[in-house]
């Protein structure tokens, strides 16, 4: 595990959405990731191995579930409370 | 009685139909080449209690047979509405016919459908007609721990995380958690409101069947 030394960025964690899961079609931090389908069972994976290795933390099984996920302010927030 | 409705999905024309996919009960003649290359898949069956063994058609045409010949479970697979290509499988299993409790588990053999939203589709239609038609009262389901994407997709269903079975499997040589979901039917339609009052089975004499025997 990483030391947490970075904090969430919207503007980081937008382009590697954009990047990795909608290279044809630019997302805003406002798209609903899950309802639009741009991140599903098997994409979330690697959001998660994103996240976990950039800031250094460990999402708790409890914490995987679609509203933790929905857009990059959610993603977010859901970084900062495990800082 | 859920008991018996099951037995009238199996080998009729029995379609569950998704936006992506439809479901039906496999046959004998589904056990293909392509079938048994899934259950040998090391990546297919990473997290599956699958995983480290040998299978060989024999055994992919005992499982469909005794699934069909089995009174607690329904088997389905699962194909692509545009070429009616075989994907996966889905398996309805009830565990409790007093209460009303069904397990439910899938499999997406064919990698390139992976993360294109069929599992959901699958699963929603199944659920669906396992709330509504079978009077299921509680779907359960469950994975390993380090098995993040289908805990995802437990939760996406509205299942809520019921246990967590310490030290309970075996995952690449280490004891691993075993987490335990259950899914009543009011969290189900909460995220799939579209789907309430709207069969998605054909042919539509199944809920009538099922309306003559419960």
């Amino acid at each position: 595990m990483k030391e947490k030394t970075l904090v969430p960025d919207e503007d980081a964690l937008l382009k590697f959405i954009n990047t990795t899961y909608s290279p044809t079609r630019r997302l805003s931090k406002k798209t609903d990731l899950i309802r639009d389908e741009v991140i599903d069972s098997y994409g979330i994976i690697e959001l998660i191995e994103f996240l976990e290795e950039t800031y250094g933390i460990q999402i708790p099984d409890e914490r995987i579930e679609p509203d933790s996920f929905r857009d990059v302010s959610a993603i977010c927030a859901l970084v900062r409370s495990l800082l | 009685m859920t008991k018996t409705l099951l037995s009238h999905c199996k080998g009729s024309r029995f379609r569950l139909v998704g936006e992506k996919i439809w479901l039906r009960p496999l046959t004998v003649d589904d056990a293909t080449g392509r079938y048994l290359s899934w259950l040998n898949n090391a990546q297919v069956n990473e997290y599956s209690s699958r995983s480290g063994k040998v299978f060989k058609k024999q055994d992919v045409v005992d499982f469909i047979s005794s699934a069909n010949n089995s009174k607690e479970r329904l088997l389905l697979g699962i194909f692509t509405k545009d070429d009616d290509y075989h994907i996966g499988n889905l398996q309805i299993t009830i565990i409790d016919l007093l209460c009303g409790i069904a397990d439910i588990a899938n499999l997406i053999g064919e990698r390139e459908y992976w993360g294109k939203g069929v599992i959901k589709d699958a699963d929603s239609q199944a659920v669906h007609f396992g709330f509504t038609a079978l009077r299921i009262n509680k779907f359960i389901m469950g994975n390993i721990a380090p098995h993040r994407a289908s805990t995802f997709k437990s939760r996406s269903l509205g299942a809520k995380l019921e246990g967590r079975l310490r030290n309970h499997a075996m995952h690449n040589e280490q004891l691993v958690d075993v987490l335990r979901f259950g899914l009543l039917e009011e969290e189900f339609y909460s995220k799939f409101s579209h789907l309430i009052g709207r069969p998605t089975w054909t042919p539509n004499n199944v809920s009538a069947l099922i309306r003559k025997t419960t």
